[in-house]
């Protein structure tokens, strides 16, 4: 049983949770990555709105900088999957055995990218919350959702 | 990952991770009452990016399991079947990139290869000038990694003997410093023993004023004597000290 069946009519919830992925569905970016400040100012010439840029994708596991942004998934997926390859090749994790593990499932998880059509593809992006755990909601005890939290934009 | 950020309409809807399937099949139902067919789609198949980005953060848990549910996400009923053990699996994979240097070299290295360190210490190197392990043992390369080492074949006596005598010696000197510091209180507890309190200051004063009185008063021969006599009945300041005001 998950932590939110636990707690409140779990209908509810999930009633608003799909309301809410329904509502962010309507805000589209260009690019995977991570929220910046944007360097367009809005002028009376260039029509602009004051939103942020997607740029470099922020990852506390990676080596040592920012990847991205990226035009697909596959390219994204590349990156992170050669960037986890250099740290188990370089044994980040005291677990021997588990460098070797790591390495071999990004060599595999490698060839899955490489053919799956479905990352290929240079489409709109939406805002996903990076810490997908049922932890992150707060929920009323009607089941009704109250927050969604921990976004770290 | 931790924060937010932007993907593709796939991985953008695929929903919290829970731990069975049930919630992802309400979910997508309850899409699909909402009119949102696209979205429920998403939710059903965003197992891939969930296991892709255990992956990148290092999670893999039992690595059978991880590789079975990886294959499964991607590849549905089509996905292989793992090796029925990590090293044939391990073998497996080997055998498909035999040019990869660097996994090759992981998968020769045993535990046996490598310095033991204390519970929790992780061996770093530096990405420019890069150290394996493997250097290490075959080179027999030194670093700083090596002071973690506990092996008794590579443990240094040596330094062992530094420190235990850099330790005796300051303790020598720290035991002198107390006694140096005993000496001075005893100096400073006889001192403050010497001290008068404030009601024995206003009491000398009173007292060396009245003294000053009779002394001016009595004897003109007794007062020769004193060279520092002082007629205190003309200053303002000694009057002030002879009759204090209250305030």
């Amino acid at each position: 049983m998950s932590y939110l069946k636990q707690v409140a009519p779990f209908d509810t919830t999930i009633r608003d949770y799909a309301s809410f992925l329904i509502k962010l569905s309507a805000v589209r970016f260009k690019g995977i990555g991570s929220f910046h400040h944007s360097s367009i100012h809005p002028t009376e010439s260039n029509n602009a709105i004051l939103a942020p840029a997607v740029g470099p994708l922020l990852n506390i596991t990676t080596t040592t900088y920012p990847l991205g942004p990226f035009a697909t998934n596959r390219e994204r997926y590349t990156a992170l999957l050669n960037d986890l390859r250099e740290r188990a090749a370089n044994r980040l994790w005291s677990d021997l055995n588990l460098n070797a593990c790591l390495y071999a499932a990004s060599l595999e998880a490698q060839e899955h990218v490489d053919q799956c059509e479905e990352m290929a593809q240079e489409e709109d992006t939406y805002i996903t919350h990076g810490d997908l755990k049922p932890d992150i909601f707060r929920v009323r005890k009607d089941g009704s959702i109250a927050a969604i939290l921990d976004w770290e934009l | 990952m931790s924060s937010a950020y932007t993907a593709p309409f796939a991985e953008a809807f695929a929903p919290l991770i829970w731990y069975d399937d049930v919630p992802h099949q309400m979910l997508h139902d309850e899409l699909v009452r909402q009119g949102r067919p696209d979205i429920a789609k998403a939710v059903l198949g965003g197992a891939k990016y969930h296991q892709l980005n255990f992956l990148l953060r290092g999670f893999m848990g039992a690595p059978l399991d991880f590789v079975r549910k990886l294959r499964r996400a991607i590849l549905g009923s089509q996905a292989e079947e793992v090796p029925d053990t990590v090293d044939r699996w391990l073998a497996q994979i080997g055998e498909r990139y035999p040019n990869d240097t660097r996994f090759q070299q992981l998968l020769a290295i045993t535990e046996e290869d490598v310095p033991r360190g204390p519970p929790g210490c992780l061996l770093f190197f530096d990405k420019e000038d890069p150290v394996t392990i493997r250097d290490i043992v075959e080179q027999g390369l030194e670093g700083d990694h090596m002071r973690y080492s506990i092996n008794e074949a590579e443990f240094d006596h040596a330094e062992l003997e530094r420190a235990k005598r850099q330790v005796a010696t300051l303790e020598a000197k720290l035991q002198a410093r107390a006694a140096h510091v005993d000496r001075a209180k005893v100096e400073l507890a006889r001192i403050e023993a010497a001290k008068p309190t404030n009601e024995s200051t206003k009491s000398t004063v009173n007292d060396v004023v009245a003294n000053t009185r009779v002394r001016n008063t009595e004897s003109a021969d007794q007062s020769s004597k004193i060279p520092c006599t002082v007629d205190v009945s003309h200053t303002a300041s000694t009057k002030q000290a002879a009759t204090p005001t209250t305030r």
